[in-house]
């Protein structure tokens, strides 16, 4: 089973997938009752939020298209990595904040499965994947640093 | 006054930045994400927590309630087939969530079982993992004799045969210390602060500012115990 310390990538993927997201169908349904919540009715051409598990279904089918969230922008990716540059460590002030806990998880999830959505896929995931790598780099310089300093310490 | 007002302006900010931790639409459930929230705290923290029965059992009610409405339901046309399949689709999700919680506490308990037992921790188990740590006690016991133990000497032989009254887990039962093994609460866990908080002398390292309202810090999970439990912070 997977470890005891916290959750593997594919378990951070499953969990992520109960956020919601817009989504535009191309079919009408009356409103779906899930455990979840209440969702719908399903309207053609009518923007609704649904959870993402259920937004990629319906893109498999081909019965919806998925709106990518506001923070999914070429600008938008390109000023985080900007300030990611312009700080030295992963802080959490405001203005250097991720837009929300499973930004990467969601991110591959809809570069992966709802691609012809998304504008420039092959530009965000380059953005995307240069966050992730400037803020891997900078965590592990921080959490070197503060090993060193323990021994200093002792 | 102006303080207040900007840190009121950036916590409504922090809220709709963040897509996991905003305020929930009309009509969604909120146990699911409790659910979540129990099983991530179940991951982290080293030691092994209260079994939270209310929530599960309601969990686990809703979702035999919905598969037996399921199950019944009939279906003419493509959609609804389509829909039905969503609906066990969630179904199986909710229940792997379940499954998710209950195995990560069996890990715990056979990790821990001797030191759940020596230090009367069977109060935060259920009724089922209380009887799986009586017999794993046994099982494991007997396994030990069986395979090595019997052929050592008695004074090298920590492990004494054991009865079945004393297969009940309390602070007496024929198990030496050293055998014992406990959960590290030196480990680091992620919390996010839900509120502010002055900043406590030895609680983080380095810290040198307050602790602001969604602030995720990495901390020894003892430092951080009594936070957690008094929800100023939670784990994520």
């Amino acid at each position: 089973m997977e470890g005891i310390k916290g959750l593997s990538m594919s378990e951070g993927e499953f969990i992520c997938q109960n956020v919601l997201i817009g989504v535009v169908p191309k079919f009408s349904y009356e409103k779906v009752i899930l455990i979840q919540g209440i969702f719908g009715p399903f309207k053609p051409q009518k923007p609704l939020d649904i959870p993402l598990w259920l937004a990629l279904e319906l893109k498999r089918k081909k019965m919806c298209d998925i709106q990518s969230p506001s923070w999914m922008e070429e600008e938008i990716l390109k000023n985080m990595i900007e300030l990611e540059k312009q700080t030295a460590e992963t802080s959490n002030k405001l203005e250097n904040k991720l837009p929300g806990y499973y930004f990467f998880e969601i991110a591959i999830l809809l570069l992966h499965h709802a691609a012809d959505d998304i504008e420039n896929p092959v530009v965000l995931r380059t953005l995307i994947e240069d966050i992730f790598e400037i803020r891997k780099t900078k965590l592990l310089k921080e959490m070197k640093a503060s090993s060193l300093s323990k021994e200093r310490v002792k | 006054m102006e303080a207040k007002e900007e840190t009121k302006k950036e916590q409504e900010e922090v809220k709709g930045a963040d897509l996991d931790y905003g305020d929930e639409p009309e009509g969604e459930n909120p146990l699911i994400k409790k659910m979540i929230k129990i099983i991530l705290k179940e991951r982290e923290i080293p030691e092994i927590l209260p079994y939270e029965e209310e929530t599960v059992s309601e969990l686990d009610t809703i979702v035999k309630e919905q598969e037996e409405a399921v199950s019944e339901q009939e279906t003419r046309t493509a959609n609804e087939n389509f829909f039905v399949m969503i609906y066990k689709t969630e179904i199986e999700r909710l229940k792997f969530l379940l499954k998710t919680y209950l195995r990560t506490r069996l890990f715990k308990i056979q990790k821990y079982y001797l030191y759940i037992i020596k230090h009367e921790k069977a109060d935060l188990l259920s009724k089922a993992e209380y009887n799986f740590v009586a017999n794993y006690f046994l099982y494991k016991r007997n396994h030990f004799k069986e395979c090595f133990t019997k052929d050592l000497y008695d004074s090298l032989n920590d492990f004494v045969e054991i009865k079945e009254e004393d297969a009940v887990p309390h602070k007496n039962a024929p198990v030496s210390e050293d055998l014992v093994v406990q959960p590290s609460l030196k480990r680091p866990v992620f919390i996010k602060m839900n509120c502010d908080m002055p900043r406590v002398n030895d609680f983080v390292m380095e810290t040198k500012e307050n602790l602001k309202m969604g602030e995720i810090m990495l901390v020894p999970y003892d430092n951080c115990k009594d936070l957690i439990e008094a929800n100023v912070a939670e784990i994520v």
